[in-house]
């Protein structure tokens, strides 16, 4: 059924998705004609651009299903509401995952030999960490609100972190000493060996991820069409 | 006593402004039943609350014996829904619509849909934003036809249509429950539409079924009661299920024709009511006694 949605996706957006489709080509063109520095320069950022803005795709096509009123044609099919969820959640997936593979085949192809930064942002868990917080995190909030719900919840994000910072660089002193210091220092010296840092690194995000779902699940459940 | 194809038991949903009362409703195979009521009485939450799209606070709906709590994905790939105001997204072409929607239905019949693109006048080359509600409905109504769906649930589907089609609809539909395990529910504010074709007629009233019963009993059961305001004397209103006055008299609805005959010996006029006159007294503006 999973397939059947993704297919009607397809067909139902093939406008949106073959605008998003254009990002991952103009970073090939960007990268293909810029100079070797220039392009090591934007590669990174076209990149993060690139992953953040697929990993709201989902958001998109549901807030644009919202305002075309076809959401009740949507709920009213054979599905069951968390196999919508997972659907969201796998177009998110598969959008990051294809430009990912396009950002790849353009360092190898185009760039001998390809940088090693560039192969070394791949390595890390920052593309799931951009998923967790463009695409899973936002989810529940567009699922019941819509627009409102996306603009609502990376306005709260933002926010968050303009406190944060506001706090480290004004607060009290006993706030300087950050919790994201705190947490790297764990990870990278004493308190965990290597592979239990990297297992946290990565399993982190994927269990907020996991709770993230849930959530969506759940709500989505009660929400009427 | 065999179980109703469709069953509401104690069905509520609450709204900051609006609330549907513990609903009980059957529907066995075979039958077309009407739902009626004003605007806002509740109709559509109760055709939302059986395809999933609104989720009821009370009660349960049963679809083959089966509860739509547990099995409502499944359940509803037997049903085929007719929105009242049907929305498709604009720049695709009908055929790619209808695309999207033959891949979730196993019974999904090509040649049918066909047959009904082309009853209906639609061209399949045509795109959803260039129809208009009536054709919209129209395209919907193909949708849910071409399946062989045991039960259809249709939303206003006659509300934009021409009288001609209307007719030819009802026809269709009349034709389409010949088969005994299958059956309609649809709501209208047409009365004229359930007089012709169906065979039982439930009443929403600010969110409360008012009655549901067979045409048959409804014909015997209502009296339409026109009379001077001189007759309107204390506790005589008791006996009305619905009232409305004019300056030169009222109209008022009652179940008790025998009894008001007597009591008003030949001063009023009963006469047996229409589903028109069963609406408009049992409506908003209208005084309910009972």
């Amino acid at each position: 059924m999973l397939r059947s949605l993704l297919l009607r996706d397809l067909t139902l957006h093939r406008r949106v998705l073959i605008t998003a489709t254009f990002l991952p080509f103009l970073f090939l063109g960007l990268v293909a004609t810029a100079s070797e520095q220039e392009a090591n320069g934007m590669a990174t950022l076209l990149w993060i651009l690139g992953l953040l803005l697929l990993a709201v795709l989902p958001h998109s096509l549901h807030i644009r299903e919202d305002r075309l009123g076809t959401l009740a044609g949507l709920f009213s099919l054979p599905v069951h509401r968390p196999e919508v969820v997972r659907l969201r959640f796998l177009e998110g997936a598969l959008a990051s995952l294809a430009f990912t593979t396009v950002y790849l085949t353009a360092w190898i192809l185009l760039r001998h030999p390809p940088r090693q930064e560039a192969l070394d942002l791949l390595s890390t868990s920052a593309p799931l960490w951009l998923l967790l917080i463009f695409l899973a995190y936002p989810m529940p909030f567009v699922l019941r609100w819509g627009a409102k719900g996306l603009l609502g919840s990376l306005g709260l994000l933002m926010a968050g972190f303009f406190l944060y910072v506001f706090l480290v660089m004004f607060g009290p002193r006993v706030l300087h000493v950050t919790w994201v210091a705190t947490l790297d220092g764990w990870l990278r010296h004493a308190a965990f060996p290597a592979y239990l840092s990297l297992g946290l690194t990565w399993g982190f995000p994927l269990l907020l991820g996991t709770a993230f779902y849930g959530v969506s699940c759940w709500t989505l459940e009660r929400v009427d069409a | 006593m065999p179980e109703p194809l469709l069953a509401f038991r104690s069905v509520t949903k609450r709204w900051p402004t609006f609330r549907l009362e513990a609903t009980d409703l059957d529907l066995p195979g075979g039958l077309i039943l009407g739902l009626m009521g004003a605007n806002g009485a509740g109709k559509t939450t109760l055709l939302k609350l059986l395809m999933g799209l609104v989720r009821p606070d009370g009660g349960v709906i049963r679809f083959k014996g089966r509860d739509f709590s547990d099995g409502g994905a499944e359940l509803r790939r037997c049903i085929a829904y007719v929105p009242d105001e049907p929305r498709f997204v604009p720049e695709l072409r009908l055929r790619a619509l209808k695309e999207v929607q033959a891949r979730f239905y196993a019974d999904w019949d090509e040649a049918r849909w066909k047959g009904l693109m082309a009853d209906f006048g639609l061209d399949p080359a045509q795109k959803a934003g260039q129809l208009s509600l009536g054709m919209r409905t129209k395209f919907a109504l193909t949708l849910a036809l071409a399946r062989n769906a045991e039960l259809l649930v249709l939303d206003e589907p006659t509300t934009g249509l021409d009288p001609v089609f209307r007719r030819e609809l009802l026809q269709r539909l009349s034709a389409e429950i010949q088969d005994e395990r299958r059956a309609i529910l649809f709501s209208t504010h047409i009365t004229s539409d359930l007089e012709q074709r169906v065979d039982r007629v439930a009443f929403l009233r600010d969110g409360r079924l008012a009655f549901c019963q067979d045409q048959d009993a409804l014909r015997d059961t209502w009296v339409l009661v026109k009379g001077g305001l001189d007759l309107l004397e204390p506790g005589v209103e008791e006996a009305f299920r619905g009232l409305r006055t004019t300056p030169f008299g009222f109209e008022a609805l009652a179940e008790d024709g025998e009894g008001l005959r007597r009591r008003f010996e030949g001063r009023a006029l009963l006469e047996r009511a229409s589903l028109e006159d069963i609406v408009v007294l049992m409506g908003k503006g209208a005084v309910h006694a009972a």
